[in-house]
C-alpha cells in the first residue's frame, strides 16, 4: 500500500535509477514493458511526470514478442521477484539498449512528451497510436463524471493498465479522483477472487472475457457498486448475472485512437443498458456514416469527432503517417442510435460482405433473424459459395422452444425487415450454437459446417 | 454422468485430472509434462484465464461438485497432487451430506 502524499519519493527515486543506468534526459522514446504491479504503476507515474517520450505496452507473453520500434533507444521493464522492493527502484528496473536503434531527427515530435500506444491488431498488423500526454490525461478526467468515480472508491484494474481501457479508463481516472487503486496481473479467475476478498472493490474493470469467468454461482458481494466492461457486446443473460454480483453495469466504448468515446450511466438503472454503451461522453460527437444494409434511417459505420482525439499513427521509422487532428475519425464500428442518443454497436465493419455492390453487415442479418417468433439466437457467416448477387451468406438459427425452424418461411419473413440483397442463401437450423470457452460465438466451427450445397 | 463413490484413488484422479488437460482442453501439451508436480499456471503449464476456467467447469461437471468461492484460489491449483486433494474433498463433502454418492 502506497499512500498519495508518498508518492514523490519513489517518483524521485525512479528518476535516479533512470539516470543511472543511463537512460538519460535527451533520447528518443522508450520501449516501457508495464506490468500491473505497484513497481509497473510507479515507473508508469514517473515516466508521466518527467514527460518523457514512450511507447507503453504489456509484459510481453511468451512466444508473442513483438518487435521493438527501432526509435526507441531503451527497453525499459520492472522486475518481479522476492527481493523487489517498490522503495528500492534499484531493485525492480531494468533497461538494456535497443540493438538496432535508429535515432529520430532531432525536431521529431516523438521526442517530446509523448505517449505512444499499440492498436490490439485485431485488424492485422498492430500499429502504433500517438498521443501527447496532455491529450492523455485530458481524455482520462473526461471519463470521470461518467463513470461515477469518486475519492473512496476502491478500485480495482485486473485488466492491463499497458492499453487504453486499462490506462485512460481506469487507472488515470481513479488516480485524479484519488482513489484507493489495485492492480492484478495475469488475471483469472482464482487470481481475480483472491484479490477481491482482500481489496473489498466498490468498482472493478472488466472484459467480456473475464466476466464470463466471473459469474460463478456465488453469493454476490456487498461491495460492488459498478463494474466498467469494455469490448464486445455482452449477451444479455450475461449481462443480468453481472447486474446480481456487481450491482450494475457499466458498458464503455472506447479505442486506442480515441480513449473513451461511450460510456453507460451507473446512475442510470432504466432503457436499454444491456444494449447499448450509453452516450457519447461530453464533447464527444457522434455521426453514421449511412452507406450500409438495411434501415439507412438507423444503423451505419460511427464517425466520431473527440475532443481529445490521438495525435497520428506513426509508421516504423518513426515517422508520423497521419494526422485526423480537427477532423472526423470513421471508428470502422457498425452501430444504431436510439432516440435519445443512446448508442448501440453492432458489429465490426469488417465482419460485413458486398452483395448487389452494397454492404452487408452480417451483424445486422443476425440482428433481423432474431426478431423473428420463431428465431431464438441466429449466427450469419458468409459462405465460400458464390451467388449472382455475390459471396453466399448462411444463417444458423436456434428454435425458440416449441418451434422449429423452415428454412424458406425464415427467409420469407425476413424480407419485412431486410433488402433482399441481405436475405440469407441459405438457414440452417442448430440445436445450440458453437460457442468459444470465452462464451463467443464459434464463427470458425460454424463455418466448417458449410459443406457446399450442388445446384444452389 | 455416473454416479461416484464418496473417495476417489487420489492416483486415479490425477490421472484423470491429466487426460482431461492433455486431452480435453484445447491446449498443445504433452502428455509427458503435465506431473503430479508441476505447477498449474506460473512456472509450470501455464494454464491462461479461458483454460482455466474451462478446466474447473470440466472437474465441476464430471465429479458433480462446485468449487466454493474461497476454495477457488491459487493454493488449492498449484499442481495436480494438491487440486486432486481438494477436489477428493469436495466428493467427499458431497457423499456426506446426503444421497447414495
Amino acid at each position: 500500500m502506497l499512500a498519495y502524499a508518498a508518492f514523490a519519493q519513489p517518483l524521485a527515486r525512479i528518476e535516479a535509477a533512470l539516470a543511472q543506468l543511463g537512460v538519460t534526459d535527451d533520447s528518443d522514446p522508450i520501449l516501457f514493458e508495464c506490468a500491473n504491479t505497484v513497481p509497473g504503476l510507479l515507473t508508469l507515474l514517473a515516466l508521466l511526470t518527467l514527460e518523457r517520450s514512450f511507447v507503453l505496452v504489456p509484459p510481453p507473453r511468451p512466444g508473442l514478442d513483438l518487435p521493438a520500434p527501432a526509435f526507441c533507444r531503451w527497453r525499459l521493464r520492472t522486475n518481479e521477484d522476492a527481493d523487489t522492493r517498490p522503495d528500492a527502484p534499484a531493485s525492480f528496473l531494468r533497461a538494456e539498449p535497443i540493438a538496432d536503434h535508429q535515432p529520430l531527427p532531432a525536431d521529431s515530435k516523438l521526442r517530446s512528451s509523448r505517449l505512444l500506444l499499440r492498436t490490439s491488431g485485431s485488424l492485422g498488423s498492430p500499429k502504433l497510436v500517438v498521443h501527447t500526454h496532455d491529450g492523455a490525461l485530458a481524455n482520462a478526467c473526461n471519463t470521470i463524471e461518467r463513470l461515477g468515480l469518486r475519492a473512496d472508491d476502491r478500485v480495482f484494474i485486473p485488466v492491463p493498465v499497458a492499453h487504453m481501457f486499462g490506462l485512460g479508463a481506469a487507472l488515470l481516472p481513479a488516480l485524479v479522483v484519488g482513489a484507493s487503486v489495485e492492480v492484478l496481473a495475469n488475471a483469472n479467475l482464482l487470481r481475480y477472487l483472491e484479490r477481491e476478498r482482500s481489496f473489498a472493490p466498490t468498482v472493478a474493470y472488466s472484459t467480456p472475457n473475464l466476466c464470463a469467468t466471473l459469474v460463478r454461482p456465488r453469493a454476490a458481494p456487498a461491495h460492488y457498486r459498478h463494474v466498467v466492461v469494455a469490448g464486445d457486446k455482452l449477451s444479455p443473460e450475461l449481462f443480468a448475472k453481472l447486474e446480481t454480483i456487481y450491482t450494475r453495469v457499466v458498458s464503455l466504448y472506447g479505442s486506442t485512437e480515441l480513449g473513451v468515446i461511450c460510456a453507460a450511466d451507473p446512475r442510470e438503472a432504466e432503457g436499454p443498458r444491456a444494449a447499448t454503451v450509453g452516450h457519447p461522453l461530453p464533447g464527444v460527437e457522434l455521426e453514421l456514416e449511412l452507406e450500409l444494409g438495411t434501415n439507412p434511417s438507423a444503423e451505419g459505420e460511427l464517425v466520431c469527432r473527440h475532443p481529445f482525439p490521438f495525435e497520428s499513427y506513426v509508421d516504423a521509422s518513426g515517422a508520423l503517417i497521419q494526422s485526423p487532428s480537427g477532423s472526423s475519425f470513421a471508428t470502422r464500428d457498425l452501430a444504431r442510435i436510439h432516440e435519445g442518443g443512446l448508442v448501440e454497436l453492432l458489429g465490426r465493419c469488417d465482419h460485413a460482405v458486398k452483395r448487389d455492390g452494397r454492404l452487408v453487415a452480417l451483424a445486422q442479418v443476425e440482428r433481423a433473424l432474431e426478431r423473428l417468433p420463431m428465431v431464438a439466437r441466429a449466427a450469419v457467416v458468409v459462405a465460400a459459395e458464390q451467388t449472382p448477387r455475390g459471396r453466399a451468406i448462411a444463417a444458423f438459427c436456434v428454435a425458440v422452444p416449441g418451434s422449429s425452424i423452415d428454412a424458406a418461411q425464415v427467409r420469407d419473413a425476413c424480407r419485412d425487415s431486410l433488402p433482399a440483397y441481405a436475405i440469407p442463401d441459405r438457414v440452417v437450423e442448430l440445436e445450440a450454437l458453437p460457442l468459444l470457452a470465452s462464451g463467443k460465438l464459434d464463427r470458425h466451427t460454424l463455418a466448417q459446417q458449410l459443406t457446399p450445397t450442388p445446384g444452389e | 454422468m455416473h454416479a461416484h463413490q464418496a473417495q476417489t484413488d487420489p492416483v486415479a484422479l490425477i490421472e484423470e485430472l491429466t487426460n482431461m488437460i492433455a486431452h480435453k482442453l484445447d491446449v498443445r501439451i504433452d502428455e509427458a509434462d503435465i506431473t503430479p508436480t508441476v505447477p498449474l499456471l506460473e512456472g509450470g503449464l501455464l494454464l491462461d484465464s479461458m483454460i482455466l476456467f474451462e478446466l474447473i467447469t470440466l472437474i465441476e461437471q464430471r465429479y458433480e461438485v462446485v468449487f466454493p468461492s474461497d476454495g477457488l484460489n491459487t493454493e488449492n491449483f498449484a499442481n495436480l497432487t494438491v487440486l486432486a486433494g481438494h477436489v477428493n474433498g469436495l466428493i467427499a463433502a458431497k457423499a456426506g451430506q446426503g444421497g447414495r454418492g
